[in-house]
């Protein structure tokens, strides 16, 4: 099933680009979703989403639609769905 | 709608200036003469006042709020001038809270300025916020956020939080007990995060009058507010999104204090 990724501020800096589609198998949960990411981008996306222990960075939010899911990567993701990575940003 | 019922406290008539220079705002639905009334007898703390906090304050001196805490420390270089409204090239090398005084007076010489030429520190926050009846938080630094956030709880007053880059902002509020908290969204600052970031003044301008406009609801009680909300805006592309946003159940900060 195909999954639309939406990426912001430095997430988008570091990969060049803010979305990208992505074919996951069905059944497939928000963790199974970023070990994909982590696959699919391993240099540019570990820094910002994983910890030094290979755990995923709670300082992202994750929001799928326009639904933020706090800690929960065992959130089932349906066909079409978007998934909004946020990095955490602040003032200046 | 805001569910406050608390009574307003001893407040000051407004004075005939005052009417006619809030006259156009009085005119809006639920705010009123009881509205600005409720700004006149406010204060805010406004921490720092770089790109966002400048057109925070900015904006509510303009509105009319009784009483503004400004905090931010060092002096203003050529790097603050594309958003740091409240500062001007002839400041450069001078107190920024200070500047931001001067700047501030201009506009409104009714309003009550409380400037402290230092950031949020351990050493301060808990005078800083109890000086406040809403906190907007503009700091460059996450620890500094998560402390106001720290103290704000602790206090139980709201919180407006701001922030950006790039192109990019994000705006939420904070009402302990009843929305999360910074650390329910993030526990620990970002392992990766640059202290100097790309942004044009026109992003933390928007932001700014956003934050603004949040604190004045509050304040005012009226309109519906972020709570348990973030709004992100892309201005690359004009994309504005509400998203709901969770608490974290086992905060370590708020857990025990929501119903």
């Amino acid at each position: 099933m195909k999954i639309r990724i939406h990426y912001t501020t430095q997430l988008k800096m570091a990969l060049g680009f803010d979305s990208e589609e992505v074919d996951v198998p069905p059944a497939s949960t928000l963790l199974d979703l970023l070990q994909k990411l982590k696959e699919m981008h391993p240099g540019k996306l570990k820094q910002y989403i994983l910890n030094a222990q290979g755990e995923f960075q709670p300082s992202v939010l994750l929001c799928v639609g326009d639904k933020h899911v706090g800690r929960d990567l065992s959130v089932p993701l349906q066909d079409g769905e978007e998934v909004t990575l946020l990095s955490v940003i602040s003032g200046g | 709608m805001i569910d406050d019922k608390r009574p307003d406290p001893e407040s000051s008539e407004l004075t005939d200036e005052e009417r006619a220079t809030y006259e156009w705002q009085m005119w809006v639905p639920d705010f009123g003469e009881v509205g600005q009334q409720r700004l006149k007898n406010a204060s805010v703390l406004v921490t720092r006042c770089g790109g966002l906090g400048s057109v925070v304050a900015y904006e509510l001196a303009a509105a009319g709020i009784g009483k503004l805490v400004l905090a931010h420390a060092g002096q203003v270089k050529h790097s603050d001038l594309n958003r740091q409204l409240l500062m001007t090239h002839a400041g450069l090398g001078k107190s920024r809270v200070e500047s931001a005084r001067r700047r501030l007076l201009e506009l409104n010489p009714r309003l009550q300025i409380e400037t402290v030429a230092e950031n949020v520190t351990e050493q301060n926050v808990q005078s800083l916020v109890s000086q406040a009846d809403v906190v907007v938080d503009c700091a460059p630094l996450f620890e500094e956020r998560l402390l106001l956030n720290q103290e704000v709880v602790a206090q139980r007053k709201p919180m407006v939080d701001c922030a950006m880059y790039e192109l990019e902002a994000h705006l939420t509020t904070i009402i302990p007990g009843r929305s999360p908290c910074l650390k329910c969204l993030y526990p620990q600052p970002p392992q990766v995060w640059r202290r100097e970031f790309p942004v044009f003044g026109a992003v933390s301008g928007m932001v700014g009058c956003l934050g603004a406009m949040e604190a004045i609801k509050i304040i005012a009680r009226f309109g519906d507010i972020l709570a348990g909300k973030l709004v992100t805006c892309n201005l690359r592309d004009m994309t504005f999104r509400t998203m709901t946003i969770q608490r974290d159940i086992h905060c370590s900060l708020c857990a025990d204090i929501h119903p």
